[in-house]
This record gives structure tokens, sequence and C-alpha cells, in this order.
């Protein structure tokens, strides 16, 4: 990649303060790659990872002047990757929650849930259970569980008893329970394996 | 809970690769969400950034719409114009404006499509100290002559689109891959197809700049001495002294931001500020102390007075200046302006 007019780092940084959008378009050249599977590894999303590649470098030129030549330039970068990798982790771990939460339950019935290395496998099949429950179940079930909800609230919303509630959650649960089962999980997380 | 949970590497690093547990995510997300340990999780990631794999080749994201959108914001950016912001606030006055008329030799009357014999006259076009002049070329190629700068060529063009020029111009020029477009100075030529670029070749300097803004240059010195070819955004500088040149990464805008009435630093020292400043106005600056030609400054002048321009650049370091009194030649004209800038005690 190297050519007669190749630059030192040192030099591009120098240029970078300066204002040199050349300077920037190669050290981006140098080190957007890296960061972005660096992103994807922690935050297993491409878009996600686009948009750090793209905030890290935005906020590496509206700060250009305050590069210094004495930290290193990789620490620097990382620095300010780590903050918003740090972001957006905890956002995702937000909206997560309450499939962790669902699938922390199940593993109280078989503990293998919690430590079958494959917990991406297991959310995906979580989600495909929960779409195919009868449409009113997985509102009741959405509502509770995702968005948090009160039964009484729930109840009131869709006009129908709390118990009525409780009874299609209790169902859906037991559904949940049953397909996470030990006979049936692993067959298929064996099943998941051979799609890739 | 006050306690810090210690972080396994180990379980990070799994997670990263992708294999890991609902347990472990969990842990990992603790571990995030604790302020109490963000030290210690900056430590562990930056361990696995260190490590992290920087050879992508044959298997690179493509990456190129994020640069796009990032080219944008960037273009978005306006300068931080320190100084102009402070004059609005203290000298609301309208500043002169310095443009004087511009000095046009209109050549479009001589390229009419005249049958043969074609007539051929030498042109030459004169910028006079203080202005900046806009040209028009027979091929239509277009540019701006800037202060005590002068340009001569052939109005038929006959073989190759041959420009002279003394002193700095900018060119857009018109592509024709059958005419090359050269600009010659006192030392290098400047081959062009048809490109947006900037030359200065001031006679009384050591230093000719060639600066490219688009498209794709060839600079050559005399007798064969060096060829360069130059990318976008790339200064050459070619030292008549040590007959050497050097490419350097520029933001080549900045370069011909005369031509639109501007005179732009950025974090450049004072030596560079007042030569520019100087061929700007045709004064002359002399330092007591070398000192303080280091001194580095960032402003963006637009049609300032001499007076307000030196006193802006006096306030924020410890100078002081004083217009010397103007001699007369023993021609009878006056002699240009010299200021001199000492270190404030």
């Amino acid at each position: 990649m190297k050519n007669e007019q190749s630059y030192t780092e040192q030099e591009l940084i120098s240029l970078l303060r300066s204002g040199s959008q050349y300077a920037f378009e190669r050290l981006f050249e140098n080190y957007s790659q890296k960061l972005y599977r660096f992103s994807l590894s922690y935050l297993k999303s491409e878009t996600e990872a686009e948009e750090i590649v793209q905030d890290v470098f935005l906020k590496l030129w509206e700060n250009r002047d305050k590069l210094r030549n004495e930290t290193s330039f990789q620490s620097y970068l990382f620095t300010i990757a780590f903050n918003d990798i740090r972001k957006h982790f905890n956002k995702k771990a937000r909206d997560e929650r309450y499939r962790t939460e669902i699938l922390d339950f199940l593993s109280d019935e078989n503990p293998s849930v919690e430590t079958i290395p494959d917990f991406e496998t297991l959310v995906i099949k979580l989600e495909s259970l929960i779409d195919q429950m009868p449409d009113r179940r997985k509102e009741i079930f959405r509502k509770r569980k995702k968005e948090g909800k009160a039964v009484r609230d729930i109840a009131g919303e869709m006009e129908i008893s709390q118990k009525t509630v409780e009874n299609q959650i209790t169902e859906a649960m037991n559904y949940l329970k049953k397909e996470f089962g030990k006979d049936r999980i692993s067959g298929l997380l064996f099943f998941y394996v051979f799609m890739d | 809970m006050d306690m810090k949970e210690p972080i396994d590497y180990k379980i990070l690093h799994k997670f990263a690769l992708g294999k890991y547990s609902l347990k472990d995510f969990k842990l990992v997300s603790r571990w995030f969400e604790d302020k109490n340990n963000e030290e210690d999780l900056k430590i562990a990631i930056q361990q696995h950034w260190f490590e992290f794999a920087d050879d992508f080749s044959g298997n690179e994201k493509d990456l190129t719409s994020v640069m796009n959108q990032l080219k944008q914001k960037i273009a978005k950016e306006r300068p931080v114009v320190q100084f102009r912001k402070r004059i609005q606030k203290f000298y609301s006055r309208a500043a002169a404006i310095l443009l004087l008329p511009l000095l046009l030799y209109s050549v479009y009357s001589t390229f009419q499509k005249v049958k043969s014999p074609e007539i051929s006259a030498l042109v030459e076009i004169v910028s006079p100290h203080g202005a900046r002049t806009h040209f028009h070329l027979p091929d239509g190629s277009q540019g701006w002559l800037n202060s005590g700068s002068r340009l001569k060529y052939e109005t038929t063009f006959p073989e190759n689109r041959n420009i002279q020029l003394i002193g700095e111009a900018w060119f857009d020029v018109t592509r024709n891959d059958k005419k090359p477009f050269v600009v010659s100075t006192a030392n290098l030529d400047v081959l062009v197809l048809g490109t947006k670029f900037n030359v200065a070749a001031f006679p009384d300097e050591k230093a000719t700049e060639v600066v490219l803004q688009e498209g794709k240059v060839k600079v050559n010195g005399y007798n064969g001495t060096f060829t360069v070819d130059m990318k976008p955004d790339e200064k050459f500088t070619y030292n008549k002294d040590l007959q050497s040149g050097t490419i350097q990464a520029v933001n080549a805008d900045q370069f011909s931001s005369w031509k639109d009435g501007l005179l732009v630093f950025r974090n450049e020292p004072l030596s560079e500020v007042l030569k520019r400043i100087g061929r700007w106005y045709n004064v002359e600056f002399v330092l007591t102390d070398p000192e303080i030609a280091k001194f580095r400054y960032r402003a963006t002048f637009q049609e300032e007075q001499i007076e307000e321009v030196i006193r802006l650049i006096s306030l924020t370091a410890p100078i002081k200046y004083s217009f010397n009194k103007r001699e007369v030649g023993d021609d009878g004209v006056f002699k240009k302006r010299i200021i001199t800038i000492q270190r404030k005690i």
C-alpha cells in the first residue's frame, strides 16, 4: 500500500492538526477497518459499528487542534471509541433486558439455558417462539414483558379481565418453558449450527 | 452494591468473539453499566484493542458511504473566524473595500474564429498591487491573478496552451487532452490537462508553490531536474536555493481563498502570515526578534484595512508594531511601506 508519497503517522497527525482533509482521509484508510471490526465485536450490529466509525472520526476532526504528538494516536482513537461503544452497549443492554429476564426465568427449569455458549441463538429462538404465539396472547405478552405494563393497565386497554391477562401470560410462559426444555433446546441449537 | 466486580478478561474476549452464554452476557452487561468499573473495563478493552488485528485485506468492509457522510459533515463546518467576530462586536463600522476595480484585458474580441492566416498576438495581464484580477483565456479556461502578478500568453495557443506566470494565480483549466496547458514560471513548469490549481512564483521569494485543488498536474523542473505528479490537496514547494522540492498535504481551498477576497491562516507561523499580508497589501515587514516569527495564528480576514489587520494580529501575541514613514525612492516614487514588529516587553 505504500507509495513514495506516504507519510509517517506523526506527519499525518501534524497535518491533521493544521486542518488537512487529505491527512484525515489517510488516517481513515488506516484505521476505519480495525475500528469497524472492533466495534462490531462488542455491539454485534453492522449499522451500529458503522455509526461508531463515523462518530469517532467526526470527533477526531472536530478536536483535531487538541491532538498531541506525545500520546499515541491509537490510544487516543481508542478512548473516543470506548466511550461511544460503552454508550451504545448500555442502550442495547437495556433494550435486551426483557429477553434476558425471560431467559433467566427459563433457566430455573433448565440450567443449560444459562450456560449454552450461544446466547445470540437463544435470543433468535425466543423471538421466533414469541412470534408464533396466537396474536392476542402475543400482544398481551409483549405489553407485559417488553413494555413492562401492569396487568391492570393491559386489562383496561384491551377491555378484558385481569384474570384473562394473567392466564394468557401463564400460558405463554408454559409454552416457552416447554420449548426451552432439556430435550428440545439441544436440537434447536444444533439446527442453527447447520444453518450457518 | 459498592463492591467492584473484577473483570474477567477471558469472558470479555469470548463475548467479543461471539461465543458467550446468557451468564456471560449478564456479567459483561454489568461491567459495562457499573460506573465504578469504568476504569477497569477500559483497561481490559484497551488490551483487546491493541491485540486486535489490523489487517483485513481481502475481507474489507466497504466504508465509502461512511467517508462520504463524513466529508459532507466536514464541509458544513465553517472555519472559525475569531478575528472577524471581534470586529463585528467592537468595530462594526464598515471596512473599506480593498478590491480595486479589476484591470482586465478582454481577450474575447481577439478570440473570434478568424480563418487563416490566424492573427497571433502576445497578451499580458497585469494585476496591480492591492488588486485581484479575474481573467479569461481563449480556450475557455479562467482564473484569478493575485496582487502584483502578471500573465503572458499567445492568443492563438498554436501548439500547447502556454502561459507564463510571474507571481501568483489560480487556474480553472478547461479540459483538452490534445493541447496540454502549461504554466511556466522562473523555475518550473506545471503541466495540466483539466483541473483547478494555484501557483505562486514571486521573483523575490525563494520558494515556488503549486497547490492542486482538483484533477491532476505534473510539475517539471527545468532541464529534467525533477518531475512530480500531484494529487488533489497537495502542495509542492520548490526551493530555488536548495534546488529541490517537497510535497505536503494541505487543505487546497485555503491557498486559493485570496481569489475570493479572503486571507485565511490556519495555525501558521507569524513569518508566513506576514509574508502573505505583505504580498496582499504591498507592504514590507521588519521583525526585530526572530523568536516572534514562531507565534502561530489562526485567522480569517476579509476586506480589512492593513492598519486593522496588524492591530488585530498584535492583540493576540505579545508584540507591538509601528508604521514607518514612507520614503521616496530615487525615481521620485514612494517606496513600499515598511512596518516594524517588535516584542512587547
